[in-house]
């Protein structure tokens, strides 16, 4: 019979502590009383005052939960479209520096190639144009 | 009583200390509290409550077994030839507490409970 015992208390192989919650005890008074009742019990004027108290309160839960549902729905949308718009910004702002350091890059190399016309007067208007191009598409997007 | 405390198996070994108690009488576990504490001087039991484990609700039957151990786990049971269950719990210890002499197990059975919420 020990050794019965013995091996019987020995925890199963497969047991896993990932993910664990800690194990909660009802609250109510009432979480404890057998949930079937005999017809009785269910025709006594105490037991349909019970139900019927419960089944209100139950109602107006369920009131205020379909809110929180349409505010919940409400907001994921305004989450997404939030999250669209932060991503096109991020866009912008990359090809706005992109454009700004290629523009800086062509008007600061066309010193370098003045002698050697139209390439010099082309790389100082491009660079020029081109941050030009994006200060002023960025203004225009504020 | 409806419980009857077996032993305390392989004290001061983390991965495999635990208490082991035997269902006498069908109950809900969940109406037991158990702790460890000390004999005094005089052979009775100190009111000092070390390590409560107050258990889940769960229909336990006669001639089960209630695990406890003191590591981490996740609350499970198996089943055993003789038709009996296993039920094993886990007081979420990271070091053994079982590991004093003249230490002894406490099984306290829970009448009514009551709680108040504070801010």
């Amino acid at each position: 019979m020990n050794d019965n015992i013995e091996s019987a208390d020995k925890e199963p192989t497969t047991t896993s502590a990932a993910g664990l919650l800690p194990e909660t005890k009802p609250a109510s008074a009432l979480s404890g009383i057998s949930r079937s009742l005999t017809e009785d019990e269910l025709s006594s004027s105490g037991a349909r005052k019970l139900i019927i108290d419960r089944l209100d309160k139950a109602e107006m839960e369920i009131i205020q939960l379909r809110e929180f549902e349409a505010k919940y729905h409400d907001a994921d949308k305004q989450v997404a479209i939030l999250t669209e718009k932060a991503a096109k910004t991020n866009s912008f702002e990359f090809l706005y520096g992109a454009t700004l350091v290629l523009g800086s890059i062509f008007a600061g190399l066309s010193p370098s190639v003045w002698d050697k016309q139209p390439y010099g007067w082309l790389s100082l208007l491009a660079g020029i144009g081109l941050v030009i191009g994006a200060v002023v598409t960025k203004g225009v997007r504020k | 009583m409806n419980i009857e405390i077996k032993a305390v198996r392989e004290p001061g070994v983390l991965e495999s200390e635990r208490l082991v108690l035997k269902i006498l009488k069908d109950c809900d576990i969940g109406s037991y509290l158990t702790f460890d504490t000390t004999y005094t001087e005089d052979g009775s039991v100190s009111n000092i409550v070390r390590h409560p484990y107050w258990f889940p609700d769960k229909e336990v039957k006669a001639g089960d077994l209630v695990v406890v151990y003191t590591k981490t786990g996740r609350s499970t049971e198996k089943n055993n030839k003789d038709g009996s269950q296993s039920h094993f719990f886990y007081r979420g210890m990271d070091r053994t507490i079982w590991n004093k002499e003249k230490d002894c197990a406490v099984v306290l059975e829970i009448s009514s409970w009551i709680s108040k919420g504070y801010k």
